[in-house]
């Protein structure tokens, strides 16, 4: 990876980097705002994000000069920020969360489909270009795990049913058709009043709230450790490409499986992971650190 | 009269909520426009102090003692920073102010920044939070066009900007120096405090820096008035209603407002609508992940009468009302009260290397303590799970976690150290398990990809 690695970092190409007229007028009116020029650093930085979707050196020495900052500054404030991307990245940013409350939910799962759908680990980007996956730390949308983000777009309640529809509007129609198809999915959905003093549903809620929705609860609980649920509140999900929670053996270690998405183990679900567990031991463990900046 | 149910969240239903028509023909902006013409900037702070409203942001600081540390010179421009990096795990709740009520916010900033004589607010928004920083923009034009951002705000000669900063991903920068080094341009790295924030903030200069949820408190609490307000809370000194969050095993994960002083079990069996699947609740994290763990087997031991927790010795940890207060004494903390709720088919040590690899990314590498004791959690934590771990194992984690508090800049490392030492303290036989047992009891090594990875099959 990587197109520009020239000596001393240097830039080897020999366009410098500039703004469209519209971005431009944007940066000045930003940096009226701050009482310091170098204040407006981090927006700045954003709106060429924006433009040239990375961080690459000939931005970093653009922002310097438009800031009078040195480039040693603007690259130390580039490297700190996990947002900012220090490589070429997909057309599309695709971030999953993997923090507790995601993870108690199923977000392993999510992560697993990502990456075999893209062909590619956490920290890399599909072979077709579309998509670069990132794993994330704590997305604050905790109660609507799991989630991804999606360029700066939050996708909650997922299952992997409603995952592969996101991604498919993504792949085929582009980021803005996707956005607006799944506009109502943007705003925060979860519940905000107590059950029994729900107000009629005002607010758009497409797909919300799937902690509710029947289809999305687990598998009945095996009998060695609870009476079993009567089966209409476990319907047979839908199918999902993970392997039918059915197969789960009897529990003989320990507590039944709580998945929370169709047919997934939640975190320490006890039913031994489907068929295929034992392939490919490696495939998290070289990717659960990830293209953090921490490592770089 | 009713005492009100619902202030922060009175508007998230209305359809539209967060533009001013709608948000206006619903109350939004009388409060301020009363306080700025009619209100002395005293007497704002005086009801605040009385509200005895603690931050929302995690710490449980009265702001208004806060803002009273304010001692600004003639020549001193004061600024506002609003503080919407959340990111502690397990928290939601600012998020859906921004995004469903933000001329509520505003109309906070605006009433803050008279009163505490600052004229500019920077509402400092994670990067992440894209659609917040939308709607809040749009929100911010909204109000400058209707003339209550500006040179004259209702009229009134008191000149109030308000400013949207986006960060890029880093935790840390919901720290409040590492906010203002972040606002400033810098990477985010806290300062040492004193000088705190109040003396020498923003730009060298006094300010005052907020949670979200604290700011758009406050129109609230003038239209009640402090002490009617403080009064919606069930405990002194802690006043108000507040948002609660419940993420992880429960039914109806969200956001609730409910008066402070409720109890966890409350949160958990009516707001959450109770344990998803009927699973027996095996531990929960109160406020947010630094925040040490409760578990509802454990029981207060309070038998001093003089104990603040006197009045519950005996009973289970979820049955102490939630206060700033009442948990310090559990020896765990409120924080952002946003609580992470785990069934019995949870492996603690799992949870915890979870955690530690969250703080290990987290950790802003200024001190040594901190950035290298989060990679040694993770690397003996990984050691337990993946078998490899000894039992001496569990005393070094303890030891180096009391080793890290305290002797960092920031409270980063203190948020890390202490939920550790809880969970290892409470959870211990999990931890000695894994160790002897030669890793996770089978199936709940949940970090074993459960199906492989196909190189190049989709792309």
């Amino acid at each position: 990876m990587g197109t520009y690695s020239g000596p001393l970092g240097k830039p080897e190409s020999t366009m410098a980097f500039a703004l469209t007229p519209e971005r431009e007028q944007q940066v000045d009116d930003i940096i009226t705002r701050y009482p310091t020029r170098r204040a407006a650093l981090i927006p700045v930085l954003w709106v060429c994000q924006k433009q040239n979707s990375w961080i690459s050196p000939e931005v970093i020495d653009y922002v310097a000069a438009r800031l009078e900052i040195s480039a040693a500054a603007v690259k130390g404030v580039v490297t700190f920020y996990t947002m900012f991307h220090e490589h070429e990245v997909g057309e599309n940013v695709v971030w999953v969360c993997r923090t507790l409350s995601c993870d108690l939910r199923g977000a392993k799962a999510v992560q697993e489909h990502l990456e075999e759908r893209f062909g590619c680990h956490a920290g890399g980007t599909s072979k077709n270009g579309k998509f670069s996956l990132f794993k994330a730390e704590c997305l604050a949308a905790c109660g609507q795990g799991p989630m991804i983000q999606v360029n700066d777009r939050y996708f909650e309640n997922l299952d992997l049913t409603k995952l592969d529809q996101i991604l498919d509007a993504y792949e085929k129609n582009g980021a803005e058709a996707a956005e607006k198809q799944f506009a109502d999915t943007a705003v925060y959905n979860g519940h905000v009043a107590p059950p029994g003093m729900e107000p009629p549903p005002a607010r758009p809620s497409v797909g919300a709230p799937a902690a509710q929705k029947p289809a999305s609860i687990a598998p009945p609980k095996p009998a060695s450790i609870a009476p079993p649920k009567p089966a209409s509140i476990a319907p047979p999900p839908k199918p999902a490409s993970v392997a039918p929670p059915a197969s789960a053996p009897p529990a003989a270690a320990r507590p039944a499986p709580k998945a929370t998405l169709v047919g997934m183990p939640a975190v320490g679900a006890s039913s031994p992971p489907p068929a295929d567990t034992a392939a490919a031991p490696a495939a998290e463990d070289t990717t659960t650190d990830d293209a953090k900046k921490g490592e770089e | 009269m009713a005492e009100p149910q619902k202030l922060l969240t009175a508007r998230y239903d209305l359809p539209e909520s967060w533009t001013l028509a709608v948000a206006e023909k619903h109350g939004a902006y009388k409060i301020a426009r009363r306080a700025l013409t009619m209100m002395q900037p005293q007497q704002i702070k005086d009801e605040v102090k009385t509200a005895a409203i603690r931050g929302r942001g995690g710490a449980g600081f009265p702001a208004g003692m806060k803002w009273g540390f304010l001692a600004p010179k003639p020549t001193d421009q004061v600024y506002l920073v609003v503080n919407g990096d959340e990111s502690e795990p397990g928290t939601f709740k600012d998020r859906s102010i921004m995004e469903l009520d933000p001329h509520r916010l505003i109309e906070g900033c605006i009433v803050t920044c008279y009163a505490t004589g600052a004229h500019v607010a920077y509402i400092y928004v994670r990067g992440e939070l894209g659609f917040s920083i939308q709607r809040l923009e749009a929100a911010v034009e909204e109000a400058r066009k209707a003339g209550y951002l500006g040179e004259r705000p209702f009229g009134k000669a008191y000149p109030v900007q308000v400013h949207i900063h986006s960060g890029a991903g880093a935790y840390i920068c919901g720290e409040e120096t590492a906010l203002l080094n972040s606002l400033e341009g810098k990477r985010g790295e806290p300062r040492l405090k004193p000088p705190f924030p109040a003396i020498s903030g923003a730009f060298g200069m006094p300010t005052v820096v907020n949670n979200v949820e604290t700011i758009a408190s406050v129109p609230d609490i003038l239209e009640l008035g402090g002490e009617r307000w403080a009064k919606l809370g069930k405990l002194p000194g802690d006043g108000g209603l507040r948002l609660y969050g419940v993420s992880g095993h429960v039914k109806r994960p969200g956001i609730y407002e409910a008066p402070v002083g409720i109890t966890m079990r409350e949160l958990i069996d009516h707001y959450a609508g109770g344990m998803l699947n009927d699973r027996p609740l095996k531990a929960v994290i109160p406020g947010g992940s630094s925040t040490p763990v409760l578990r509802p087997d454990w029981k207060v031991d309070a038998p001093a009468a003089d104990h603040p927790l006197h009045a519950w010795h005996g009973q289970s940890e979820i049955d102490v009302p939630m206060g700033v207060d009442t948990y310090r004494a559990l020896g765990t903390m409120l924080g952002t009260c946003c609580a992470i709720v785990m069934d019995d088919s949870v492996n603690m040590v799992d949870v915890t290397r979870n955690l530690m690899r969250f703080y290990k990314h987290e950790s802003c590498g200024q001190c040594t303590p901190c950035r290298e004791g989060s990679g040694w959690f993770v690397d003996i934590l990984e050691n337990l799970c993946n078998g490899n771990g000894k039992v001496e194992d569990v005393e070094l984690i303890a030891s180096i976690a009391n080793n890290v508090m305290g002797n960092t800049i920031c409270a980063f490392a203190d948020g890390m150290a202490m939920p550790l030492l809880g969970l290892v303290r409470k959870f211990r036989e999990e931890f000695v398990a894994a160790a002897q047992a030669g890793g996770l009891p089978e199936g709940t090594r949940h970090d074993n990809p459960t199906r492989a990875l196909v190189e190049g099959k989709a792309a």
